[in-house]
């Protein structure tokens, strides 16, 4: 028996508008701790992973683990047709093991629609992440990354992004010209939402894909700041918190020069 | 109008996978919801279904054995196994890929023979 029970049910709708852009089917792991999911993008070049923590549902009841295998569109659907305001409940049985139910109850508990998503068998391979100790950590906020990537997209299809001691600079060469974007660190202490901080090991420049990127920006609704982690050789890590509940990384591989 | 200029540059620009960087692991943390049906043990080559007089034989005499037994292929009898595994194979049947590749590696002619063959 799987069941959870959510109370800002317009959480899952934004979170289910930020991962379905890049992965089309994935399997949600359940288990005791709370729901997880890892998928990569068809090109194998950048991959979601999300937690939501047990402690985010109310109540929160997984008695295995196991693996429910969802089309994401489809989902989407189902979860157009809740209200933002709307408690969403998850449940599935895990005998009968075919399809996941969700209900949407309004605030005011006038009305409860249920729907039934059928479930599919997902093979997927799972990349193991290793902890990294990244070179640059650079915490903004999210509309602001939102924003770079949208303009940069003007120039170009990558951007290189080079961070030294406190600034950090995007830069994108086209065929129509170039242009770039320098953001100093700054530290607002009476707004920390919109500081820029750099937490840096030392200097690096990595180049980027910006469609990838512009495709991770549609997580911004779900958090007011972004964090980006950047290593030499390891894949970018762009991640939102979401509070009290969990978070979800987007992993990208850098573009690299073929020598 | 391709807007791909990487291409252009001197130094070729390509973007890495993540599967170069990073190690992948076929999921095995959580069991699948829905569980595989149960005929997978059979399918396994190596297991047999027989365990009586097989003390002197090989694995791998044990694995083909236990391919001409299975009746899901059809009938064995008369059959050359790399032809009966062939045959399962273009029916989709997904016929161990281990029987077919012991039997190409092997030097003795009688491999290629089922288990009843000189028998009946």
């Amino acid at each position: 028996m799987f069941e959870a029970r959510l109370t800002q049910g317009g959480l899952l709708k934004k979170l289910l508008e930020s991962v379905k852009e890049l992965v089309t089917d994935a399997n949600f792991d359940c288990s005791e701790t709370g729901i997880a999911l890892q998928a990569m993008d068809n090109s194998h070049v950048a991959l979601v992973s999300l937690l939501l923590r047990s402690e985010g549902f109310e109540p929160y009841r997984c008695d295995r683990g196991f693996s429910l295998g969802v089309n994401l569109n489809s989902l989407n659907k189902i979860l157009k047709c809740a209200a933002n305001e709307d408690i969403i409940t998850l449940r599935a049985d895990d005998n009968s093991a075919d399809s996941l139910s969700l209900s949407f109850e309004s605030p005011s508990n006038e009305r409860v629609s249920e729907y039934e998503l059928k479930l599919m068998d997902i093979d997927q391979e799972h990349l193991s992440i290793p902890d990294t100790d990244y070179d640059a950590t650079i915490v903004m906020p999210s509309a602001e990354f939102q924003r770079i990537c949208r303009d940069l997209t003007v120039v170009s299809e990558s951007v290189t992004i080079d961070v030294a001691k406190d600034t950090i600079k995007f830069t994108a060469e086209g065929e129509l010209g170039s242009g770039n974007i320098k953001l100093k660190s700054t530290s607002s202490i009476d707004k920390p939402e919109e500081a820029v901080t750099i937490e840096l090991g030392q200097d690096v420049s990595l180049q980027f894909s910006l469609k990838y990127l512009t495709n991770f920006t549609k997580g911004t609704p779900l958090s007011e700041s972004v964090m980006l982690c950047l290593s030499e050789n390891m894949p970018l890590l762009v991640e939102y918190k979401m509070v009290d509940i969990g978070y979800i990384r987007y992993y990208l591989a850098p573009k690299i020069g073929d020598e | 109008m391709p807007r791909d200029n990487s291409t252009k540059r001197p130094r070729r620009i390509v973007q890495q996978k993540l599967t170069e960087i990073l190690n992948t692991s076929k999921r095995d943390d959580s069991q699948p919801f829905k569980k595989k049906p149960e005929e997978e043990v059979i399918e396994s080559g190596a297991r047999s279904i027989l365990t009586f007089h097989e003390e002197d034989l090989t694995p791998i005499d044990k694995m083909l054995r236990s391919f001409d037994l299975n009746y899901k292929y059809g009938p064995c009898v008369g059959v050359k196994r790399l032809d009966r595994w062939e045959r399962a194979y273009r029916l989709g049947m997904n016929p161990p890929i281990d029987v077919k590749v012991a039997i190409i590696n092997s030097n003795d002619q009688l491999i290629n023979e089922s288990i009843f063959h000189g028998r009946l």
